[in-house]
């Protein structure tokens, strides 16, 4: 059984369609990709997952449960969430911020985790532990914002558009941790990214959305060449070799 | 001990020996000069309210009081001369007083007197007839007085103790010079002349039926009126800033700089007789303290209360000097004058008014006090606003849809002028200290509640987002996020306030709230300027210090990782 489960969600803002009957599955230790261009209802389906989104019909099964009967606070801290401006506590050091879900967990060994987490980012605590947010480089506060949100050790990473607001060559370096976070941790994740060509490198499933439905779906090795459409524009666009 | 002169004692100072020893001797007395007809204007007078002026009282009167008399005046020299009177005189026959000296415009004293707050206080027939009965001048001295005792009395239950023998009318003066070259004596001559004059008016005789629109129902309307206080309006006409002004008949200035004063040939202005005018506290409580008062009946002429007010206004004597002399100069006290004359000779020698030094050093007791006082007027009223204001911005950072409402609200308290503010709050708490820390409490509420409901929504919405994705509850997220960001900005509307409360409270001198602002009324009033700075400059020390405080507190509750380097 998948370890998401997204059966015909559906969402209205007022009068605009955001989600119009998606349906999506992800296995464990895969790594989906939603891709599309804003307004496409990328984000209001990744959030729909931990339930910081309420959908207005459809459902959303996570771990094999109905998020809807799921305690929203419990359900979130068991799931990783990385977003664009990393949402760091300015006022909190990198290890408080680092330390934060496993403290909310009421975890013993909280900031062992934070530290472990921030070492895992390629941070290592002696140098930054103590470090406050403002006096960090955008990659690094972005570090510590992934670190974050593994520290407890969730079995599920949301990223929406993670890596969007830094600069190629730090994108490129800390989707390279990623990759290898994958690898070894064996975290399930679901990104989101307007970049088809970050969806290719990061993830093993590509879900194409335009005006709040799946245009194309397809492991990400095969979308290429199946792609037709709308989703083989937006190839063409990103300038992917194919 | 109490010494009113008999009659038979006419000239001043005939042997202290012959000076009355029994309390009450008789209010009908009359000074040197005119007395038959003061005897029977006072006669008049008297039986206008019924009051028993017969038999005098036996010597050593039982005071029993629960409470001192609250005695008050306006905020002008005259006035603050006429309550020191009375208070003395009360003093004199064993009352204690309490004094609410320059309290403020007519309007204010009034209400406080019809409210209770106040027992008795100088006022005018005239000004009872026109301003407060809102009644067409009519009939001579002894008509209006008869009109407002009696309507004084139905309406309001006050009653208008027996006048003290002189009037103070309105008295439309003119620089010499102008007067000749438009050949202006009376008020009728004004009618031509008029659209050519600037005029400087106070406030109240630009508002009132017996002043500025009572001229222009007339037909005399002036080509520009400015409303200029007491104190800067002599100084404005002999600067020739405007051409006439509306002096009193009894001010010090008007003989003083040579003014040339229009002769009332229009019977426009009413007789303005000067009078204790009582409200229950008095009358009901202490009739030993009406019959003190009254015995200042006819006692004061024109030409004594003018010599008073020049000492006032021109000499820089103090007030209370100035009562003194009066009454020890007219015989109404015996002994106690020693130190008045000499008073009085000091300050003619150092050459009239204290310096800005001088005033300092020589008030710093009251000064200190005073200070003292105008801070726990800010701290009170600050202390409430953020009481109210702090958990109200929490609330409304919850229920945002009412934010717009309430910032509105308390904008809309904002930009009610102070001295409005503080009036609307005498019929709700009286005067004193309490309507003054009511007023400035609203003044606080904006700042802080606006600074408090920002600071919590704009502290850091990145962080609060990730914050509640990753599982913090609201509660969490308030306590560790929005209140630790929001805290310089709640700390700088919080400093925003107590610099405007520092300053505002300065106002509070005008509802009796005490402060640095006393010194800075009395001193508008009593064209002191000395004794003006002598109140601003500590109230801007002490707005200065605070600000400086209250920003050092800013930065020590901004935390670690979000502090200005």
């Amino acid at each position: 059984m998948a370890l998401i489960e997204i059966k015909s969600a559906a969402k209205r803002y007022g009068g605009t369609v955001a989600l119009d009957g998606v349906s999506a599955s992800v296995e464990a230790g895969s790594c989906l990709a939603l891709v599309g261009e804003s307004g496409s209802g990328k984000t209001t389906l990744l959030r729909s997952i931990n339930r910081l989104t309420h959908l207005d019909s459809g459902g959303v099964r996570v771990r094999g449960e109905p998020v809807s009967a799921l305690d929203p606070v419990a359900l979130r801290r068991s799931i990783g969430y990385v977003q664009q401006d990393s949402g760091l506590i300015p006022h909190w050091t990198c290890l408080t911020n680092a330390s934060l879900v496993p403290g909310l967990l009421g975890r013993a060994d909280a900031e062992e985790r934070g530290r472990e987490a921030l070492g895992t980012l390629g941070l290592p605590p002696p140098l930054f532990a103590d470090r406050y947010p403002r006096e960090l480089s955008g990659g690094q506060r972005q570090r510590v914002a992934m670190a974050r949100a593994i520290a407890a050790g969730p079995d599920i990473l949301l990223m929406d558009e993670a890596f969007s607001a830094l600069d190629a060559i730090t994108r490129f370096e800390v989707q390279k941790t990623l990759a290898e976070l994958r690898g070894t941790a064996n975290v399930t994740c679901v990104l989101v990214t307007h970049d088809i060509a970050e969806a290719l490198r990061l993830a093993t499933h590509v879900l194409v959305m335009r005006h709040g439905k799946a245009v194309a779906s397809a492991p990400a090795e095969e979308l290429c060449a199946r792609a037709d459409g709308y989703a083989a524009e937006l190839i063409a666009r990103s300038g992917v070799p194919t | 001990m109490p010494a009113g002169r008999p009659p038979e004692d006419a000239a001043p100072g005939a042997g202290s020996a012959a000076r009355g020893r029994r309390l009450g001797a008789g209010p009908t007395t009359a000074r040197a000069g005119k007395p038959l007809a003061r005897a029977l204007f006072v006669l008049a007078a008297g039986s206008a309210y019924g009051l028993a002026l017969g038999p005098s009282p036996a010597s050593g009167v039982l005071v029993a009081q629960d409470r001192p008399i609250v005695v008050a005046s306006k905020s002008f020299a005259e006035s603050y001369v006429l309550a020191e009177l009375f208070a003395l005189v009360l003093e004199d026959a064993g009352y204690s007083v309490d004094r609410r000296l320059g309290m403020g415009e007519t309007e204010l004293v009034f209400r406080a007197l019809v409210a209770g707050e106040i027992d008795v206080y100088p006022e005018y027939t005239g000004t009872g007839l026109l301003a407060m009965l809102g009644e067409e001048p009519s009939g001579g001295r002894d008509a209006v007085l008869r009109r407002v005792s009696a309507e004084f009395e139905a309406r309001w239950g006050l009653r208008w103790l027996p006048p003290l023998g002189f009037q103070n009318g309105y008295a439309m003066a003119l620089r010499p010079a102008t007067a000749d070259s438009l050949g202006l004596r009376t008020l009728s001559d004004l009618e031509q002349a008029a659209p050519g004059l600037v005029g400087g008016f106070s406030p109240g005789f630009i508002g009132r039926p017996d002043g500025l629109p009572g001229l222009e129902a007339r037909g005399i309307r002036f080509g520009a009126a400015r409303a200029l206080l007491q104190a800067v309006k002599y100084a404005a006409l002999t600067q020739g800033e405007v051409d006439i002004i509306d002096g009193y008949s009894t001010d010090g200035a008007v003989a003083r700089y040579g003014l040339v004063v229009l002769h009332d040939d229009l019977a426009f202005f009413p007789p303005y007789d000067a009078a204790p005018l009582a409200g229950p506290g008095l009358y009901s409580d202490n009739p030993g303290a009406v019959l003190a008062l009254s015995r200042l009946a006819g006692w004061i002429g024109e030409d004594v209360m003018t010599q008073a007010n020049e000492r006032v206004e021109l000499g820089g004597l103090a007030v209370e000097e100035a009562a003194r002399l009066l009454l020890v100069e007219t015989g109404f006290l015996d002994d106690a004058g020693a130190d008045a004359s000499s008073a009085a000779e000091t300050v003619a020698a150092e050459g009239g008014r204290l310096s800005f030094r001088q005033r300092m050093w020589h008030d710093r007791s009251a000064l200190a006090s005073q200070a003292v006082r105008h801070m726990l007027l800010v701290l009170g009223s600050l202390g409430a606003a953020i009481l109210v204001a702090l958990p109200a911005g929490l609330a409304l950072e919850r229920r945002r849809q009412w934010a717009e409402g309430a910032l509105r609200f308390a904008s809309l308290l904002q930009t009610i002028p102070s001295i409005a503010l503080l009036a609307f709050m005498i019929p709700v708490f009286g005067i004193g200290a309490a309507p003054a820390v009511a007023a400035l409490f609203l003044y606080s509420l904006l700042p802080i509640l606006r600074n408090t409901y920002t600071g919590l929504v704009e502290a850091a919405p990145d962080a609060v987002s990730a914050g509640r994705a990753l599982g913090m509850t609201e509660w969490q997220i308030l306590r560790n996020i929005r209140l630790p960001l929001a805290a310089p900005v709640v700390m700088a509307g919080i400093r925003t306030a107590a610099v405007i409360n520092v300053g505002t409270a300065t106002l509070a001198a005008f509802v009796g709230a005490g402060g640095l602002g006393d010194p800075i009324v009395a001193g508008l009033a009593l064209s002191d300027p000395a004794m003006t700075v002598s109140g601003a400059a500590p109230a801007a020390a002490m707005a200065l210090v605070v600000d400086y405080g209250l920003a050092r507190a800013q930065a020590v509750v901004a935390p670690k990782g979000v502090r200005q380097a």
